[in-house]
């Protein structure tokens, strides 16, 4: 549904995005996760319309987004910082979508007011909390019926309550209309959660691109230990990590969890453990090779 | 789900005129306030002051000349109100430009940026045109309610142009709008592209000023500078004129059309208004959404700012030192180019810390300005030593159609007169060395200053204007092969005094509104003493003029041409004594083409009468003006002899020493 191939854009000679490319199937969920300054909102601005790349292509559905207005038609966008024109109302904003995206659904509309009763329908949305402005925002881009959603960081500012209830919707469209989903966020927690694949984003390029079953499968952390000194291991050997409290070594292995014990045999450790890996802790290794790891610093 | 190519989007249209409308109605309350509610008032005013007796008729042509004449007043006035109305609402309309978070919204709804434009130009120009048809409509309903049928139709015609003009202005709000990143540039933009001719003519002529020998600043701007400003242009040009002739000459009851309003010039400025949104299209096809909250949205644009600013610095730290010191700028050319050049790095570092919102660019930036100062030093030496032949340039006798010395009223098309005038410029262009070097001493120490203007109409249409300063002592005066004694001697010729005073082609039936003045001072003064209850205005009125008959007019009109003819009449030029009798004429003449200077199809000159014009004097003795009873007499005051306004000599009357010689006596 959505295929991003070697995009690269340029900010005053600063490269957000290198070569950058993306893959999402339709009816799935995409995480898109990365480091701070990753180009993961640039990437997002693309997609919907906003920026156009200087190099590269954005399909959707097999169409180019940019200046293709009967396709953004199709599109709900929900930014991290977003924008309500002044002194508007949700009524007000839900007749602005109405009158811009064809498809966008009355009945949809009554139906979610019982999903988000905080709000209030007649108070000025920029009078709102952000969470609430978070809700409404959500309320309407489901209104809109999109084919594809792409949200930025879009629970932030939710309350626990509140968030499920989101991706319990989203969800529940991705089940029932195939809606196609890209998420970026912080929350990997979440993410892991929700997400069919996930794309690691670093320095405008995307590092690693799996379905979130093939990624936990296919990295494995192993506490293993050995009779003497931790062995020197082959540099072939797919090694992400390795960490030590006394003489029990924690290893993370870009490997199946059999394939990894397999890799340590030759060893012989005294005792070798296989633990699955959170999507955090994944993405934490990840980037650690990519000179992004968690630095030890003493205050 | 159909893919259909939209230029207009309803929603944007409804949610941008709902977003907006209160401002619209606050520029709706200012037009009706100086539209309709203003003119009500006149009517009330006039009403009351009418009752005493004077026809309707009366009441009702005087009062559409005085609403006519408000309009009138009104009108630049107006046209500067529409143009800052509309940079308003550009600034409003196109907000979601500036900021970032609104242009990521805007630019990410189903909407083509064809469309986005095309919509915002029309919310706009609804919000703009709106409240203009609502104040003028009811201006031209309160003409037809109290029957000023020509006033109706005036505001009717207004509207029209009115609705055009905010068209041409509101699409230079786009432009700007378009080119500019931040809400602030923008109506700095708008103000650039309405006055950057301005600037141009100014800086061009100041330069030619400094550095050009014999090149001064026109008092008058360019026609290419105020069409390039169309604020300046409309609000000039387009008015209403002549109105108290043709209210004079139509039944106001039909409604006749007086009204001239240059409806051409407007039609042309909204064809160029149609292209600059042709070009605002493209360009913001071309916008990257990323630029908003930059100062400018082109990077291409940049250097242009810089300079823009740069030498606007320059060209005021120079006229600022100038004054600070009481220095005459002109004197100093090269002193200028430091001064200049000291200015420009305000400027040029301003305008660069603005563009990249950074304090710390002078690294960055200073080969930048390494560049344009050293070009621009190149450009004012190349001037200044006279590269492009500016200064040397005389104009081919073939290629010339008139000339004209110091007053724009009196060309001369004579072959003989043309190729003196050349020929004397030729001289004083060669001089150019002796007369630079004496103008930059001190000239008020040891010489006496007097200028000459020339002014070339050429064959290709084109005008070469030159002004020179020329020094002279008393030696040089008596020397008749002097400088100072041949352009004496040129421009006091019989041909160039007769085109001063009358025209090159003057026959005597030219001559019209003749008035005979006998200004005499004595008279003022003894009217303040005297105890019979008359008062200088009584004897001024009774005794101050008289205005010559048709067959009196023809007559003087010889007398004149004879007298010029045969050196009694001669311009006065450096070290002439100004004649001064207390008689003088004042007379129009008829042009066949309008004046160039003033717009008018006629001239406007007087001559005061001196000993030598024998035959004006024995023409005005025959008619019984001057006599032994109406005598000739001396005046002191050394301004009369020159061009005179009796009438504000009459209003504020600054008697002169008093005269030893009898006063004169009243004309009849």
């Amino acid at each position: 549904m959505i295929q991003i191939n070697n995009v690269t854009k340029t900010f005053g000679g600063f490269k957000a995005l290198d070569q950058t490319c993306i893959h999402v199937h339709k009816g799935s969920i995409y995480g898109l996760v990365g480091p701070n300054g990753a180009g993961k909102s640039t990437i997002i601005r693309h997609l919907t319309g906003v920026y156009r790349p200087d190099e590269g292509e954005l399909l959707i559905d097999g169409q180019p987004v940019y200046e293709n207005p009967a396709l953004k038609s199709r599109i709900a966008y929900i930014p991290d910082n977003l924008f309500f024109f002044l002194n508007d109302n949700l009524k007000d904003m839900m007749r602005f979508y109405r009158d811009l995206y064809p498809r966008f659904s009355m009945e949809r509309y009554e139906l979610l007011r019982e999903a988000f009763p905080t709000i209030d329908e007649k108070r000025s949305l920029r009078r709102l909390s952000k969470g609430m402005q978070k809700q409404a925002a959500f309320w309407l881009a489901v209104c809109c019926m999109p084919d594809v959603i792409i949200l930025d960081e879009p629970v932030d500012g939710l309350d626990p309550i509140m968030r499920r209830q989101v991706w319990s919707l989203l969800m529940s469209d991705v089940a029932e209309h195939e809606t196609t989903v890209l998420v970026s966020s912080h929350n990997l927690r979440e993410l892991e959660d929700v997400c069919d694949s996930v794309g690691i984003m670093d320095k405008g390029k995307v590092v690693l691109e799996r379905s979130l079953s093939d990624l936990q499968g296919k990295t494995t952390k192993l506490q293993v230990i050995f009779e003497g000194d931790l062995p020197v291991f082959p540099k072939e050997l797919p090694i992400l990590h390795i960490s030590n409290i006394g003489r029990v070594y924690t290893i993370i292995v870009r490997e199946s969890r059999e394939a990894a014990a397999k890799l340590l045999a030759p060893y012989s450790p005294l005792m070798i453990d296989t633990l699955p890996l959170s999507l955090e802790e994944i993405f934490i290794y990840e980037l650690g090779g990519a000179e992004y790891g968690i630095k030890d610093i003493i205050l | 789900m159909g893919s259909k190519i939209s230029f207009f989007n309803k929603g944007i249209y409804k949610k941008t005129c709902k977003r907006f409308f209160p401002w619209s109605i606050c520029y709706g309350l200012i037009l009706l306030v100086i539209l309709p509610a203003m003119s009500g008032i006149i009517y009330n005013n006039r009403a009351v002051y009418s009752s005493d007796g004077t026809t309707y008729r009366n009441t009702l042509t005087g009062l559409t000349g005085e609403l006519v004449e408000y309009t009138a007043s009104l009108m630049p006035f107006l046209i500067v109100i529409i143009a800052f109305a509309a940079m308003f609402a550009g600034m409003l309309i196109f907000s979601y430009l500036f900021k970032e978070r609104a242009a990521n919204m805007m630019h990410a709804l189903p909407v083509s940026r064809e469309a986005l434009l095309i919509t915002s130009l029309l919310a706009g120009l609804t919000l703009l045109l709106l409240p203009m048809v609502l104040a003028e409509g009811i201006t031209v309903l309160l003409g037809l309610l109290f029957g000023i049928t020509y006033y109706a139709l005036l505001h009717a015609k207004l509207l029209l142009a009115f609705c055009l003009i905010t068209f041409v202005f509101f699409s230079i709000a786009v432009f700007c709008a378009i080119l500019s990143g931040h809400v602030i540039t923008m109506p700095v933009l708008f103000q650039i592209v309405n006055f950057v001719s301005l600037w141009c003519w100014l800086l061009g002529g100041l330069m030619k000023e400094l550095f050009v020998f014999g090149c001064s600043m026109s008092s008058e701007l360019s026609t290419a500078a105020k069409y390039l400003s169309p604020i300046i242009m409309l609000g000039s040009e387009f008015a209403v004129t002549e109105y108290p002739d043709a209210l004079a000459a139509s039944d106001l009851y039909t409604g006749t059309v007086i009204c001239r309003l240059n409806f051409q010039m407007v039609i042309i400025y909204t064809l160029c208004a149609v292209l600059l949104l042709a070009v605002s299209l493209l360009l913001y096809r071309k916008r990257k959404v990323e630029c908003a909250g930059d100062i400018l949205a082109f990077k291409g644009t940049a250097w242009i700012f810089q300079i823009l600013l740069a030498t606007g610095t320059g060209v005021l730290f120079t006229i600022l030192l100038y004054s600070f010191f009481d220095y005459d700028i002109v004197r100093m050319p090269y002193l200028s180019m430091l001064f200049f050049l000291l200015g420009t790095p305000f400027g040029f570092f301003a305008g660069r810390m603005l563009i990249r919102k950074n304090f710390f660019i002078f690294r960055e930036s200073a080969k930048g300005f390494v560049i344009f100062a050293v070009c621009a030093l190149l450009l004012m030496l190349s001037v200044k030593m006279d590269l492009y032949g500016e200064a040397r340039r005389v104009p081919d006798p073939e290629d010339v159609e008139s000339v004209t010395i110091d007053f724009y009223d009196s060309s001369v098309q004579d072959k003989d007169a043309i190729n003196e005038m050349i020929d004397l410029h030729k001289q004083i262009v060669e001089n150019r060395a002796m007369l630079e070097k004496r103008r930059v001493k001190n000239p008020d120490a040891y010489e006496e200053w007097d200028h000459i203007s020339i002014r070339y109409r050429l064959k290709n249409g084109g005008l070469l204007d030159r002004n020179y300063e020329i020094p002279y002592n008393e030696k040089e005066l008596s020397d008749s092969s002097s400088l100072i004694a041949r352009i004496k001697a040129v421009s006091s010729s019989p041909v160039f005094t007769k085109a001063y005073y009358l025209t090159e082609d003057f026959v005597p039936e030219d001559l019209t509104n003749v008035t005979f003045y006998n200004q005499s001072w004595q008279d003022m003064d003894a009217a303040e003493d005297s105890a019979d209850g008359e008062t200088s205005e009584d004897i001024f009125n009774e005794s101050y003029y008289v205005e010559l008959s048709r067959e009196e007019e023809i007559t003087i009109g010889e007398a004149i041409l004879k007298d010029i003819e045969e050196g009694h009449l001669k311009r006065q030029y450096a070290g002439d004594a100004p004649f001064s009798y207390d008689q003088y004429l004042q007379y129009e003449i008829k042009l066949d083409n309008p004046s160039e200077l003033y717009r008018r199809n006629y001239k406007y000159e007087s001559i005061t009468i001196n000993e030598d014009m024998n035959y004006t004097i024995q023409a005005l003795t025959d008619m019984g003006y001057i006599s032994d009873e109406h005598p000739l007499t001396v005046n002191s005051d050394p301004m009369v002899g020159y061009e005179k306004d009796p009438e504000s000599e009459v209003i504020s009357p600054d008697p002169v020493t008093p005269d030893p010689q009898p006063a004169a006596i009243s004309v009849p």
